[in-house]
């Protein structure tokens, strides 16, 4: 069953739908990324799930239960929602534990080893329960938010952006020590973002939002490889988008003749790779398909410019420093896998 | 909530409503013959000549100050900025009494300039010197690089961002200075305030006191139109990120000796003279003068009155607090707006319409504490209002949100977080208030029940007898009541500043 069921989910500010029409499932004990650019409605989406505000129009049911629709608003305390916020918004008059116990009800029998139990699966030391939190780091602090949320078993448990505000090396470790406490608790998510590699590695399903209209959901290799639009397929990372004329089962572009998943289409249209498809081979002036013009160079990858002979804008990719050919190789693409039309 | 915090607007809209209701029935031809007559005339302009002298006067000295506190090498510049602030914990009759003393032939306009100006620029000296600490110097600097000299800078760079506060300052001296009875009461110098009170006090002739309260009422109106013009069109952000650095302080250099005098010789008239005054009264009157039965009494009694009247605004204005700061809607936008429109109406006139109003309607009001303390919520709930809403702001509403997910009701999560984390503010403009009331006079004269003997109230009937001695240990006592207030009103414009 599933354990939220959006349909036709509707929020306007003034004359901006914040949030337009969105209809979505998610499967019990799963997790669900909803992802879009910076200002596209995610935040707003969750804040109808949680209950603190009610939809315009359409209907949210949790558990089987409707929620909002017309006529209906259970309000934010009888959902049994769990939120985390970017900021983690905890309160500063309570310490670490208060934080923690704050949903469980201050006479709880078992109160003080279950606050013990979430610190010990948020990975902080007991001793951090007395603590205030203006005195917890960033990432620590976003432990004792979700461990909080956790505390009163919800049923659903819904997180906004909450590993924007670390630094990259700390993203990377509480992301994958939120994925494990989740799951060990078997806790159904809804994780908003706007940071496509996020969404792709934390989620088993993820829906992409674009100024507040859900434009498509799938499995993360679905998304990534099956984009139905330009949008999602640009939004989830990098491509090369080159002109071609479909022939068969071949594309004929800048690149020479290469495969392409063509679904039954031809004749001239735009086809595109994603940049780990392309290897780049240095090779004699004659059989090559271009110029090396340039390069960036970040560390462990550099960024190198390619010059095409017949088209005007040069090609960006990504490869190993190690493997990067100076300025001034002529060089051969190798297209790994199938290109794919651009919808 | 929201019927709540309406009917409170609506109880607060009762004088001003009274006044118009008062004006309408009283008829064109007893109206027109009430009003334009010789003695308003004169009371007229006595009363702008006392505004456009002392307001500029005010905020000179507290430009002055503030410069001179917050942003030259001046030894000492922390004590000083308190010598800048001290002079409210002064209540401004206390000021009169203490110049009155010591100079016995003060009086008219040049008393009454000069007293008010010792007793207020305070009030423009606050904001003037929390504005400077928050001026970003970077935009000096610039000024500066383009070729402007130090004075240059100061005025084309500087006072200009400053003209916020000035204004602002400048309005709550205005304000006063129509509203004030006792300070020109005592050095005899009338104003329209001074005039109702006598009316009323001698002849309790109702119609002729409303129709000076008009006009009172139409100089509010016209000080705060003026204020809006002044005001311009608002703020001036910062432009960019990052937090401002703080300010160079610039060197006096031979300028530092004019700078002490001028300090020097602003706290000896502001504190100074009352200080003294007291000192020699109490000295002359010894023992004889502290007749603790009736001290103790009015005490305990301003006790009472100031708690009361405190608990009653905080509690009137916080519905209507969280409301303009959670849900700010028209409704609130509108009540919000009124509030700071009565916030200007003088004690004077909110006193007499409740007299009036408990005489001709509900006589058993009359001469209640339950009208007096009415009063007192009346004349404080807008600057209550104020300070709760700061406090509130205070408490993100994210951690409400917060709350409701993880399962408190609204109330529940309305008593445990929001108000737990605004209680300081709040109970900072409990005490605001409760101090306010504590030196409070004129309304208090004009409702107090007989039998009921504030702090204030001893105080000036023992002067109105001419027994000086005897009325300083009441002067002492308030001052000594005022300083925590200033001390607080000192503290929040620092916090304000330091955000
Ligand atoms: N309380 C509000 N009032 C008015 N507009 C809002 C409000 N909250 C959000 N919006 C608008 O709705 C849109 C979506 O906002 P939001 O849900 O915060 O986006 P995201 O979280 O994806 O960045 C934005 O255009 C934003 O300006
Ligand atoms: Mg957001």
């Amino acid at each position: 069953m599933s354990t939220l069921t959006l349909t036709g989910i509707t929020k306007r500010y003034g004359s901006v739908a914040a949030v337009d029409n969105v209809s979505l499932k998610v499967e019990h004990g799963t997790r669900t990324a909803v992802v879009g650019p910076s200002g596209s409605g995610k935040t707003t989406l969750l804040r109808l799930i949680a209950g603190f505000e009610p939809p315009e129009a359409g209907c949210i049911a949790i558990d089987g239960e409707v929620v909002a629709d017309q006529g209906v608003i259970v309000p934010a305390h009888r959902r049994s929602v769990g939120v985390v916020s970017q900021h983690g918004a905890l309160f500063p008059h309570l310490t670490v534990a208060g934080n923690i116990g704050f949903g469980m009800g201050r006479r709880a029998k078992d109160r003080d080893r279950r606050i013990a139990e979430l610190l010990d699966a948020v990975e902080l030391p007991q001793a951090m329960g007395g603590r205030k939190p203006r005195d917890l780091s960033g990432g620590e602090q976003q432990r004792v938010a979700l461990a909080r949320a956790l505390a009163r078993r919800p049923r659903l448990m819904l997180l906004d952006e909450p590993f924007s505000s670390l630094d990259t090396s700390l993203r990377e470790v509480m992301r994958a020590m939120v994925a494990r406490v989740l799951d060990d608790a078997g806790t159904t998510t809804v994780l908003v973002t706007h940071d496509q590699a996020e969404a792709l590695s934390f989620a088993d399903r993820v829906a992409v939002l674009h100024r507040g209209q859900l434009v498509q959901a799938g499995s993360p290799q679905d998304l990534y490889f099956r984009p139905q639009s330009p949008m999602v397929a640009a939004f989830l990372g990098d491509i090369v988008a080159l002109p071609a004329v479909i022939e068969g089962d071949l594309a004929v572009c800048a690149l020479g003749s290469i495969a392409v998943t063509a679904d039954g289409r031809a004749g001239t249209t735009t086809i595109f790779l994603r940049p780990e498809q392309l290897r780049l081979v240095p090779t004699t002036a004659v059989d090559s398909d271009g110029e090396v013009i340039g390069s960036g160079f970040a560390g462990p990858t550099s960024t190198v410019i390619v010059s095409l002979g017949k088209r005007p804008e040069p090609l960006r990719v990504r490869m190993s420093s190690q493997d990067a050919p100076p300025v001034g190789t002529p060089v051969k693409f190798v297209v790994l896998g199938k290109a794919r039309i651009l919808p | 909530m929201t019927s709540f915090a309406v009917a409170v607007s609506l109880l607060a809209l009762l004088p001003f409503g009274f006044i118009i209701w008062e004006t309408l029935t009283t008829g064109w031809e007893t109206a027109v013959s009430l009003i334009f007559r010789r003695r308003v005339g004169e009371l007229l302009i006595n009363t702008l000549l006392l505004e456009a002298l002392a307001i500029p006067l005010c905020c000179a000295i507290a430009v002055a100050l503030a410069w001179l506190t917050e942003r030259s090498d001046l030894p000492g510049a922390r004590f000083w900025a308190w010598l800048g602030v001290a002079p409210l914990a002064v209540p401004a009759f206390v000021q009169s009494y203490a110049w009155v003393s010591m100079f016995p032939g003060i009086h008219g306009l040049g008393g009454g300039v000069l007293v008010s100006v010792v007793t207020y620029f305070p009030f423009v000296y606050l904001p003037v010197a929390a504005q400077l600490r928050q001026l970003d110097p970077a935009i000096e600097d610039a000024a500066s690089a383009l070729g402007l000299g130090p004075w240059a800078v100061f005025f084309r760079a500087v006072l200009p961002q400053l003209r916020l506060a000035i204004v602002g300052g400048a309005l709550l001296v205005g304000l006063h200075l129509l509203a004030e009875y006792g300070l020109f009461a005592m050095i005899r110098f009338d104003t329209f305030t001074t005039a109702i009170v006598d009316q009323f006090q001698s002849t309790f002739n109702g119609v002729a006191a409303n129709m000076l309260a008009d006009v009172l009422v139409l100089c509010c109106l016209g000080l705060l139109l003026l204020e809006g013009r002044a005001r311009g069109d608002g703020g001036y952000a910062r432009v960019g990120g990052g937090s401002a650095r703080a300010a160079m302080r610039k060197q006096l250099g031979v300028w530092l000796l004019p700078a002490l005098a001028l300090l020097v010789m602003i706290c000896c008239l502001s504190l100074g003279i009352p200080v003294i005054t007291l000192y020699r009264w109490l000295a002359a009157g010894g023992v004889a003068i502290w007749d603790f039965d009736a001290l103790g009494g009015a005490l305990g009694q301003t006790l009472v009155l100031s708690l009361a009247g405190a608990a009653l605004t905080t509690l009137a204005a916080m519905p209507l607090a969280w409301l303009s700061v959670r849900a700010p809607g028209r409704l609130h936008r509108l009540l919000e707006a009124c509030h700071y429109y009565l916030g200007a109406l003088p004690g004077v006139v909110i006193a007499l319409a409740l007299v009036t109003i408990a005489v001709r309607v509900a006589l058993p009001l009359y001469q209640t504490a339950a009208n007096l303390l009415f009063a007192y919520v009346l004349l404080f709930l807008p600057r209550a209002l104020v300070s709760i809403r700061a406090s509130i702001a205070q408490a993100p509403v994210e951690l409400e949100w917060t709350s409701a997910s993880l399962g408190r009701s609204p109330m529940a999560t309305i008593w445990t977080v929001t108000l737990r984390l605004a209680a300081p503010g709040i109970f900072a403009g409990m005490a605001l208030v409760g101090m306010g009331i504590t030196t409070e006079l004129t309304a208090t004269l004009l409702l107090a029940p007989t039998g009921v003997h504030t702090l204030a109230t001893r105080f000036w009937s023992l002067t109105s007898e001419l027994d000086y001695a005897a009325a300083a240990p009441y002067a002492v006592m308030m001052v000594v009541w005022s300083l925590p207030l200033t001390f607080l009103l000192y503290m929040q414009s620092r916090r304000v500043a330091g955000r």
